[in-house]
C-alpha cells in the first residue's frame, strides 16, 4: 500500500484535483503519450507501415538519415524559414503592432482585420492563390512587371520616334518565381509572412495594450520622444509576449508542411523536414512506403524543436531585464 | 466527494455509450460480417465512380446473394487501408496504380491469383487471363506470380492537337528526328511545341528516363542503377540521352516559363492551342474532355525513337496500370474474384471505353482520342514500368539520387556531363554507404 504522508492512496486518487484532471491527462497519455513512445519504437525498425511485422535494425534509420543529403537540404529550408521568415515577420509584426496600438490611429480596426485575415483563411486556398500570382506566363506579378516593362518601352519609343523609325518591341516579362530554389524559397518566404503576419500583430497588439499609460506619460514628463518610449518601454515590457510569438513561430516554422506541400509539393529541392517525410512515408507517387525511417525523420523533429525552442527560451531567460 | 463520484461515473457511461454507438461494425477487428467490401480509388461524382456504382447494381441484380459495400476514398486507398491491414481485417478488395499497389505485393499482403487467372472468364469459354490485352498480365506480375487484375490503362505518350498538325501540313513523327522537324515547323508558325509544367516532380522525371530507353536496354539501366561492376552513368548512351535533353530545351521547343509553371496551366495552354504536344498518360482525354474547346481534336503517339543505337528498348511504352488485388488475409476472396471477372468483361470494359477510359480487356476498342493505343502495347512494341522501371526495382536509389537530379534536368540544371557524372557519384555513395550500414 502506498502511504503519502498520512494519507492512504485512494485519498489521492479521490481528491477533487487528481478526478478532474485524470480525464484530460488519460486522454493526453492515450493520444500522446502512447504514439510517441509507439513512434519512437517504430523508428527502430524497417515497417511499411502496411505489415503488422516489423523488423528491429536499431538505429540503421537515425544513421540513415544523417547521409541523406536531400533530408538535410530539407533541414536547411526549415532553418530558412526560422531565420529568413521570422526576421522579416517579426520586424513587420512589430511595425504594425506598434503604429495600430496607437488608440488615435485613423481606422485601426479595419486595418487589424485587413492584417489579420490571411491567417483564417486556409492555406490551401492561400497556396493556390499565390500559385496564380506566381505563374511565369499569366501569372499577376509577371503581368504587371510586363505591363510597366512595356509602358516604359512605349514611353522610350515615342522619345525615339523625334529621331528616327526604329522602334523597341515589346517583352514578356517571365520571372520563375517558383521556377529554381532560390526564387521558390524566397517566393514561399514572402507567402509565409503574408499568411502570418496578421495572428503575430494581434498578439503584439494585446502585449502593446497591457503596457499601463502611466509608465508613457511618466517618459513624456521626461521628455521622451515616441522612438524612444518604443525602444525602452514598449520593447522590453513586451519581452513576454515576444517570447511566446518567436517560439510559436520557431515551432511553426520546424514543422512548416501545407503551404509547401500545396504550392511546389517539394520540387526544386523546396522540401522541408515535414514533406520529405511525408514524401517517403506516405507519398503514393514516391513509391517508398518506408514508415520507420519516416518515423525516425518525426522522431529527429521532436527532438530538434524541443532543443531549439529550449535554447531560445533559456537565452531569453538569461537576457531578462528587471523593470 | 459523491457528487464528484457520480459525476465522474455519469461521464464513464455516456463514454462507454458513445464508445458503442458510433462503434464501426463493419471495420471491427472481428466482425464477422458476410458482405464483399471494397475500397474503389475514385470519389463520388466522378465518371469512374459512376460507372462502378452501376457496375455494381448490376452485378447485385445478377446475383441477389452477394452483398457489396464499397467506399470511395479517392487516391488515398492505401493510405485508408494501412490500418485494417496491420490489424489483419483488410477490406476483400482494393484498386490503385500497379506501382502504388506493389508495395504490398513485396510485403507479402497480396493474394496470387493465378488459379484464378486460369478459371473461365465471365460468360466466356476462354481462361480469364487470355482476356486481356497480350503481354499486360506479365508485365505487372511479380516474381512470376499474377497478384493484380489490369483494368484501366495509364500509359505515357505524346498527345497532340490534330487540328494544328492538319493545319500545318505535319505528319505524326515515329523518329526523334521526325519529332524535331514537327517541334521546327510549330516554332516557326508562332506554337509551343511542347506543353509542359515544372511543379510536379514526377512528370518532370519522365523524360531522362524515357530517353534513355532509346539509347540503351531496360536491363542495361537497371544493371547501372544497381551500380553493378562495369557499368557507370556516364557512358555515352546515358549522356547522349541528357545532351538529346538539353538540346529540345536549347532549341526553346519547351513551352516558355515551364519551369515554373503549375499543373494544370500546360494542358489548358494545349487545349487553348497554344501549345501542340503533351508528354502525358491516356488519362487526359477523360481529364480534359468537359473543358475541350468545340473542334479540338486530339490524338496520340507514342515517344519517338532516336536512331543511331544499335541495342535499345526503343519500342517500350512507360505505362500504369489501375489494378485491382485481393488482399491474401480478405474474407470473400471467392466472391471479390467472381465480382472481378464481372467488372472485367468486356461488356463492362465497352461502358468504360464509353466515358474515354482505355481499359485492359480485349476486344472493348479504346475511346476515340486513344485510337491506336493498344499497337502501342501490342509485340513486338513492350510495356515498361515508369521512369524505366527504376522506381518500382530500386525504390530508394531511385528516391534519393535520380528523381530529383533528372527533374533538375529537366528544369535546365547542370550540364549533360554534369548531370551523370552527378547521378554516377551518388550512386557509388548511395551503395558505399549502404554496404556500410549492413
Amino acid at each position: 500500500m502506498i502511504v503519502r504522508g498520512k494519507r492512504h492512496w485512494w485519498q489521492f486518487v479521490t481528491h477533487p484535483g487528481v478526478v478532474l484532471v485524470a480525464p484530460a491527462l488519460l486522454l493526453y497519455t492515450g493520444f500522446f503519450v502512447w504514439p510517441a513512445l509507439l513512434a519512437f519504437y517504430a523508428s527502430l525498425h524497417n515497417w511499411s507501415g502496411f505489415n503488422p511485422t516489423m523488423k528491429f535494425i536499431g538505429l540503421k534509420n537515425f544513421q540513415e538519415l544523417f547521409y541523406e543529403r536531400l533530408y538535410w537540404r530539407a533541414v536547411t529550408n526549415n532553418f530558412i524559414f526560422m531565420f529568413g521568415v521570422g526576421i522579416f515577420m517579426f520586424f513587420f509584426s512589430l511595425l504594425f503592432a506598434a503604429v495600430l496600438s496607437n488608440r488615435r490611429f485613423f481606422m485601426r480596426r479595419f486595418f487589424k482585420t485587413v492584417l489579420f485575415s490571411p491567417y483564417v483563411v486556409s492555406v490551401v486556398a492561400i497556396a493556390v492563390l499565390w500559385t496564380f500570382i506566381y505563374d511565369p506566363n499569366w501569372g499577376l506579378f509577371n503581368s504587371i512587371l510586363t505591363f510597366l516593362a512595356n509602358g516604359a518601352i512605349d514611353v522610350a519609343n515615342a522619345f525615339l520616334s523625334i529621331f528616327s523609325s526604329a522602334r523597341m518591341a515589346h517583352v514578356h516579362v517571365g520571372i520563375l518565381w517558383l521556377g529554381s530554389w532560390a526564387t521558390a524559397i524566397a517566393s514561399l518566404s514572402a507567402v509565409m509572412v503574408w499568411a502570418g503576419i496578421g495572428f503575430y500583430v494581434v498578439l503584439l497588439i494585446a502585449g502593446i495594450d497591457r503596457i499601463p499609460d502611466e509608465l508613457y506619460e511618466a517618459a513624456r514628463i521626461d521628455g521622451a520622444n515616441e522612438r524612444q518610449s518604443f525602444f525602452y518601454i514598449t520593447l522590453p515590457l513586451l519581452k513576454e509576449v515576444l517570447v511566446i510569438a518567436i517560439s510559436i513561430h520557431i515551432i511553426g516554422s520546424l514543422k512548416q508542411f501545407g503551404l509547401i506541400w500545396a504550392m511546389t509539393r517539394g520540387t526544386n529541392f523546396t522540401h522541408t523536414m515535414e514533406t520529405y517525410m511525408y514524401d517517403v512515408a506516405f507519398e503514393p507517387r514516391t513509391m517508398s512506403f518506408r514508415m520507420g525511417y519516416g518515423t525516425a525523420m518525426t522522431v529527429f523533429l521532436f527532438f530538434l524543436v524541443v532543443l531549439i525552442t529550449f535554447m531560445f527560451n533559456w537565452i531569453m531567460r538569461k537576457a531578462e531585464v528587471e523593470y | 466527494m459523491r457528487r464528484l463520484w457520480k459525476a465522474a461515473l455519469v461521464l464513464a457511461a455516456l463514454f462507454a455509450a458513445a464508445v458503442l454507438l458510433f462503434h464501426d461494425k463493419k471495420t471491427g477487428g472481428t466482425s464477422a460480417s458476410s458482405r464483399l467490401e471494397i475500397y474503389f480509388m475514385y470519389t463520388e461524382g466522378e465518371t469512374q465512380q459512376e460507372w462502378f456504382a452501376g457496375a455494381v447494381g448490376r452485378f447485385k441484380a445478377l446475383h441477389p446473394g452477394i452483398e457489396i459495400d464499397v467506399s470511395y476514398p479517392g487516391r488515398e486507398v492505401l493510405g485508408k487501408m494501412r490500418p485494417r491491414l496491420i490489424i489483419g481485417n483488410p477490406p476483400d478488395m482494393a484498386n490503385q496504380s500497379s506501382d502504388e499497389l506493389r508495395a504490398l505485393l513485396v510485403d507479402g499482403l497480396v493474394l496470387p491469383l493465378d488459379d484464378y487467372l486460369k478459371e473461365p472468364a465471365y460468360g466466356q469459354n476462354v481462361p480469364w487471363k487470355d482476356t486481356f490485352l497480350p503481354g499486360l498480365l506479365d508485365a505487372y506480375s511479380y516474381k512470376g506470380h499474377y497478384y493484380m487484375v489490369p483494368q484501366g490503362l495509364f500509359g505515357y505518350a505524346f498527345f497532340y492537337n490534330v487540328g494544328q498538325f492538319e493545319r500545318l501540313n505535319l505528319k505524326v513523327p515515329a523518329t526523334w528526328s521526325e519529332f524535331l522537324d514537327v517541334c521546327r515547323v510549330l516554332k516557326e508558325n508562332g506554337v509551343e511545341p511542347i506543353a509542359a509544367d515544372g511543379n510536379i516532380r514526377d512528370y518532370n522525371a519522365i523524360w531522362y528516363p524515357y530517353l534513355i530507353t532509346r539509347t540503351t536496354t531496360l536491363d542495361h539501366v537497371l544493371a547501372t542503377a544497381e551500380g553493378r561492376p562495369g557499368t557507370s552513368w556516364t557512358e555515352k548512351c546515358y549522356v547522349d540521352a541528357a545532351k538529346i535533353l538539353r538540346d529540345l530545351r536549347d532549341k526553346g521547343y519547351i513551352m516558355r516559363g515551364y519551369e515554373a509553371s503549375q499543373w494544370p496551366s500546360a494542358q489548358m495552354q494545349w487545349i487553348q492551342g497554344k501549345c501542340a504536344m503533351l508528354l502525358c498518360a491516356t488519362w487526359i482525354p477523360k481529364e480534359m474532355k468537359a473543358k475541350l474547346p468545340e473542334g479540338f481534336r486530339m490524338g496520340v503517339f507514342p515517344f519517338p525513337k532516336i536512331e543511331g543505337y544499335a541495342e535499345t528498348d526503343n519500342r517500350a511504352l512507360a505505362m500504369e496500370i489501375e489494378a485491382f488485388s485481393i488482399p491474401r488475409s480478405a474474407k470473400h476472396a471467392r466472391a471479390a474474384v467472381e465480382f472481378l471477372k464481372f467488372i472485367t468483361s468486356p461488356q463492362e470494359a465497352r461502358r468504360l471505353v464509353a466515358i474515354d477510359i482505355p481499359t485492359a480487356v480485349k476486344g472493348a476498342g479504346m475511346p476515340p482520342a486513344l485510337q491506336g493505343f493498344e499497337a502501342f502495347i501490342a509485340p513486338p512494341n513492350k510495356i515498361c514500368r515508369l521512369s524505366a522501371g527504376l522506381g518500382i526495382e530500386t525504390p530508394e536509389w531511385y528516391r534519393t539520387v535520380a528523381r530529383e537530379t533528372w527533374s533538375q534536368y529537366f528544369m535546365g540544371n547542370y550540364e549533360p556531363e554534369q548531370m551523370c557524372k552527378m547521378v554516377d557519384d551518388a550512386t557509388k555513395r548511395f551503395y558505399r554507404q549502404r554496404g556500410a550500414g549492413e
